[in-house]
């Protein structure tokens, strides 16, 4: 692919097939091929801002904020990046901050996912979140007979009813048996009370060696239920698990 | 694989929010009144009116259910007034190089059902700006322009000329009817520059075409509009296609009735020089010919060329017509004159020469291409429906020559009895039949040379 047409899509197709391997230099060293390659302002943009979120799920979310601002330099209308800063602030913990970049970012662009980011940080900041929107938005999808069981899995998991999770995360895992549909069952299953079950979706979410923070907590979370021995990381802030997971 | 739902460039669409209704068109068929255009839009149309005392701005606001539900905690007795004046301290006007500011005139806000139980709203500012325009009207909408959506900006002159950016006609009907095969690529106007050229009417206001009045005209008038309605309809359906064609044919020949068109100088032509029926078909093949190529050239060059001003280049048009017209007649009178000095010479030259003239005629005929039939074509080429308006105005072209080769066949008889009274030795009608060559030949010099001046006159 990456000789075929060497271009920003295929590196970065080839950018992610390495993350989700667990190769995070490789996976960069694509990225950065993607970007030398890009020439639009969007194409910029879009690399940079994926150079962002691989930072910011090494840890680094100050490296990732200025992939953000880059890439909002190279194109100022691009609103995943905005997210990301918003982002990025929160898990550095300046809230308020966070706070009003989501404001902006949900003005302009209501998206599901910015929609529950910017509620677990309300949550985190001590604040009530509204999730009026978020619901009218599901009856829009709905109506519109769009399906997006994995939002809804990972949402009514962590702030909802773990039942309504479960049901989401088994037709999203029937329809797309991919490592995100694995995790999503797996936490769904842990919450409503059935971590046996759940063990062996969330080995097979982290079988590929995959790093990202928020599938090794659930596994780790799953597994201590079991009784087995395992390890927390502690620097992994479980308050805000909508921000760890978006990629 | 959540980061390829978003590829590139395509990714910024769906994740703005066009993904809902992209799902929508290939599962269900729309029951509730979805905004075609995705839940998230907010959608903006201003329709700028040019009067010679001041300037006006219809100004609507359309949001669909996400935004309306986002802003429904700010709506009070206040809101439709606070908005309004908001929109207006954030819309630019520049009126000959001078900033004018806006005042509201009216201000409106309404919800509507929407789907899944939510609302779309609708916020409509009549806005007003009293300032003499006389040279430019420039025009930026500032006003929350962050949001995905479509804008669309439209202008008209009342009492004056304008030479426009800017179509005359909203195609989504003011925000109420998005035309479907434009929902994956929304229109994104957000300026207007406006040139005004003295007082008159705009090309907008002009679009039926040369009035000819009374009930007939008005008839005409309107299928005129439902014609250009046709083409920006929501969906092209076979039926609706065919109708659209059988009305572009009944215009074409009404639009031929109209004077002008060279039926004067067919007239006097073909009587002067003893047509056949053969020559009236010929004619009218030459002016559809004539009339198609000519509107689509013009048409493409409109729509290539932003500062080529329609109303210009038909009335160089009609220039060029006229000459052809007044060179056509003298050739006409200079073989007159030769066939009077050397006897009645029916040779192979002057067959050739006959011909000319009736193509001649022809092209004289259809080089001006027909307003309607033009706004048809940029109409149609503007919603991504080019091939729709190529077939549309061949076929106006077909109803043209139609009625210019009947009317041609009607002569050419009317001609003939002529012809046949003055052999049979009426002396009036055999000196009107000796006259009719050099007599007819200067009217087609005049006439041409009335064309030329009657064009002028609008350049």
């Amino acid at each position: 692919m990456t000789e075929l047409r060497p271009g920003v899509a295929a590196f970065s197709r080839a950018s992610y097939a390495a993350e989700l391997r667990g190769d995070t230099d490789e996976a960069r060293r694509y990225l950065e091929y993607a970007h030398a390659d890009a020439w639009t302002p969007a194409d910029l943009a879009y690399t940079r801002h994926y150079l962002g979120e691989l930072a910011l799920h090494s840890g680094d979310p100050a490296t990732a904020a200025d992939r953000y601002a880059e890439a909002l330099r190279a194109y100022p209308a691009y609103r995943p990046a905005l997210a990301g800063q918003a982002r990025a602030a929160a898990l550095s913990g300046r809230l308020p901050e966070a706070l009003a970049l989501y404001e902006t970012v949900v003005e302009r662009l209501p998206l599901p996912q910015y929609l529950i980011e910017q509620g677990e940080t309300r949550l985190k900041a001590g604040l009530n979140a509204d999730w009026t929107l978020l619901k009218a938005q599901r009856r829009l999808f709905e109506a519109a007979g769009v399906r997006d069981d994995l939002t809804w899995a990972e949402f009514e998991a962590d702030h909802g009813d773990p039942v309504r999770a479960v049901e989401h995360a088994r037709a999203e895992y029937a329809r797309n048996p991919n490592l995100v549909a694995a995790d999503a069952l797996a936490w769904a299953l842990f919450k409503a009370g059935k971590p046996a079950e759940a063990l062996p979706y969330a080995k097979k979410a982290t079988a590929t060696g995959w790093r990202n923070a928020l599938i090794a907590y659930h596994r780790a979370r799953i597994e201590r239920s079991l009784g087995r021995p395992t390890r927390i990381d502690p620097d992994f802030d479980p308050a805000l698990p909508a921000l760890a997971r978006h990629s | 694989m959540r980061r390829f739902l978003l590829p590139v460039a395509a990714g910024l669409l769906l994740a703005s929010g066009f993904l809902p209704s992209a799902a929508q068109a290939l599962t269900v068929p729309a029951t509730a009144a979805a905004h075609p255009l995705g839940t998230f839009t907010v959608n903006h149309y201003n329709g700028l009116r040019i009067s010679p005392s001041e300037v006006r701005n219809l100004a609507v606001v359309d949001l669909a259910e996400v935004p309306t539900l986002q802003a429904e905690t700010q709506v009070n007795g206040t809101y439709a007034a606070r908005r309004c004046a908001a929109l207006a301290a954030a819309q630019r006007l520049v009126v000959d190089g001078r900033t004018v500011p806006w005042r509201v005139t009216e201000s409106s806000f309404a919800y509507e059902p929407g789907e899944g139980g939510l609302r779309t709203s609708r916020l409509t500012c009549r806005l007003a700006a009293a300032v003499r325009a006389s040279e430019t009207v420039a025009f930026t909408d500032g006003f929350e322009q962050e949001r995905i959506g479509w804008r669309e900006i439209t202008a008209v002159g009342e009492g004056v000329r304008l030479s426009s950016s800017v179509p005359a006609t909203s195609v989504s009907r003011e925000l109420r009817a998005y035309p479907e095969d434009l929902l994956a690529d929304p229109l994104d106007r957000r300026t207007a520059t406006l040139t005004l050229s003295g007082t008159g009417v705009s090309p907008g206001a002009a679009r039926g075409g040369v009035g000819i009045g009374g009930p007939v005209g008005d008839a005409l008038a309107a299928l005129d509009r439902t014609f250009t309605g046709l083409i920006g309809s929501d969906r092209l359906t076979a039926p609706l296609g065919l109708l659209a064609v059988g009305l572009a044919v009944v215009l074409g020949a009404g639009h031929a009735l109209i004077p002008g068109h060279g039926k004067t100088v067919m007239a006097a032509y073909l009587a002067g020089r003893r047509g056949r029926p053969r020559d009236a078909l010929v004619v009218g093949a030459t002016v559809t010919a004539t009339h198609t190529a000519g509107v689509l050239v013009v048409g493409l060059l409109l729509s290539a060329f932003t500062a080529l001003a329609g109303e210009s280049v038909l009335s160089w048009l009609g220039v060029a017509g006229g000459v052809l017209i007044a060179v056509i007649g003298l050739r006409l009178l200079l073989t007159t004159r030769r066939a009077t000095d050397h006897g009645h010479g029916h040779g192979h030259g002057h067959a050739a020469t006959k011909r000319a003239g009736l193509i001649g005629l022809g092209v004289a005929g259809g080089i001006v291409p027909s307003p309607s039939a033009l706004i048809v074509l940029l109409g149609a080429i503007a919603l991504g429906r080019t091939w729709f308006g190529v077939a549309l105005v061949t076929a106006y072209g077909v109803g043209m020559a139609a009625t210019l080769t009947v009317t041609g066949l009607l002569l050419v008889k009317l001609v003939d009895r002529l012809e046949h009274r003055a052999a049979t030795g009426r002396r009036l009608a055999a000196r009107v039949s000796a006259l009719a060559p050099t007599g007819t030949a200067a009217m087609v010099v005049l006439l041409g040379a009335g064309l030329v001046l009657r064009s002028v006159t609008t350049l």
